[in-house]
């Protein structure tokens, strides 16, 4: 199990070494010749206007807020599912009946949140306001 | 870096034959989702720390799209979990053994192939799905401010999940290591291997064929269309293969179409 996981890490540790090595590697064949026009951030060929950190579109965190609730049912449902196989193939029908009925529930409550943000045009780019 | 690191790591979980395969987690699936989010989170961040509109706009639209198709992705994931009863790799290509491939497994099945596909096409920014880069609109997305090896990390971080996701499509839906009508048990623990990984690489390469295809033919959507076909088709239509799947397996007992037509002879 935790032999596992140590293959895991050695691969982090490949992903995180990997960059800075290039890098290094690179610094001793890549030119190197700043000036104050190249520092510049690129806009098509313009001075660049003001700073970039402005406030983007807020419907990013509507997303963003779908997605967690979403992300959070699936990482919820997973046990689950694990065992759903082995209730259902059992002689009896009881117990996978139950849990597919809870699956079942659990997965409704969910879509309905997810009609209620489609009914409320949530999920459109373009919400027109209604006052 | 956290970009690389993201695809990297996802490496460990692929399963090339019974015996290459870095790490059999017992969670795997559910660690490859973790892995794949990791990667959006590298893109927003190289986008904002560039100072530039184009780099921010292309890190949000990023963030969303990764997001936003991680769910159909991993609904349709789930379903193979459903009928396979495990979350590890190995244990789901050894059950697709004789054709029992989980893509003709029931046809709920094979619509989620699709969904699978789709979605993870976009969460790693590929065409039809790639308007993080778009050069027609943001130049180049959240990469205009790299240049020479910074660049070439993001794109290789890019072109590695492209391959993570062909080969977990090949695992999850097309029967890993498994072809038809060639009697794996027969041949010599070394060659059984060798021809494994062969088999893999070959899956994993013409779906990558596919993503090329792909890149060459569809043009992209707007940002809008994108979020629409996540939210209001495949999220929805997932569910429905997810609880429709479960139904199957209920009733059937686990039992796939051609496992049931084989018994029928």
């Amino acid at each position: 199990m935790f032999e596992d996981f140590a293959h895991v890490l050695i691969m982090l540790i490949v992903g995180v070494v990997f960059v800075p090595l290039t890098l290094f590697v690179g610094k001793f064949v890549r030119p190197h010749n700043p000036y104050a026009e190249k520092e510049t951030t690129y806009e098509c060929g313009e001075e660049p206007q003001g700073s970039a950190w402005v406030q983007f579109n807020l419907r990013f965190y509507t997303i963003a807020i779908l997605f967690i609730i979403f992300e959070v049912e699936v990482a919820l449902i997973f046990p689950v599912i694990a065992v759903f196989r082995e209730k259902a193939s059992q002689s009896t029908w009881d117990t996978g009946l139950l849990v597919f009925i809870e699956i079942l529930v659990f997965v409704l409550i969910l879509v309905l949140g997810l009609i209620y943000a489609w009914v409320k045009k949530d999920l459109n780019w373009i919400k027109k306001l209604t006052t | 870096m956290i970009v690389i690191v993201g695809s990297f790591a996802s490496f460990v979980v692929i399963p090339f034959s019974e015996k290459i395969i870095i790490s059999d987690l017992n969670i795997g699936f559910l660690y490859l989702l973790a892995m794949g989010s990791l990667v959006g989170l590298g893109i927003i961040m190289g986008g904002w720390a560039s100072n530039n509109k184009w780099s921010l706009l292309g890190g949000m639209r990023s963030a969303a799209q990764v997001i936003s198709y991680e769910i159909p992705s991993a609904l349709a994931g789930l379903s193979v979990v459903l009928v396979s009863g495990s979350l590890s790799f190995g244990t789901i290509v050894r059950e697709q053994s004789h054709l029992n491939w989980y893509i003709f497994h029931n046809p709920f099945l094979f619509i989620n192939f699709f969904i699978f596909f789709t979605a993870a096409l976009a969460e790693v920014n590929r065409t039809p799905f790639d308007i993080p880069e778009a050069e027609s609109e943001l130049v180049g997305g959240f990469h205009t401010e790299y240049s020479g090896m910074r660049f070439a990390i993001f794109f290789m971080a890019e072109y590695a999940d492209i391959f993570v996701i062909c080969a977990i499509s090949s695992a999850l839906f097309l029967g890993g290591w498994y072809l038809p009508f060639i009697p794996l048990d027969a041949l010599s623990t070394n060659l059984k291997v060798f021809v494994q990984f062969f088999v893999v690489t070959t899956k994993t390469l013409i779906l990558f064929y596919v993503v090329m295809w792909l890149r060459w033919t569809l043009p992209r959507y707007r940002v809008d269309q994108l979020l629409a076909i996540c939210w209001k088709f495949l999220t929805p239509l997932a569910f429905t293969m997810l609880i429709f799947t479960a139904l199957w397996v209920l009733v059937f007992q686990g039992r796939g179409l051609v496992q049931m037509i084989q018994e029928l002879f």
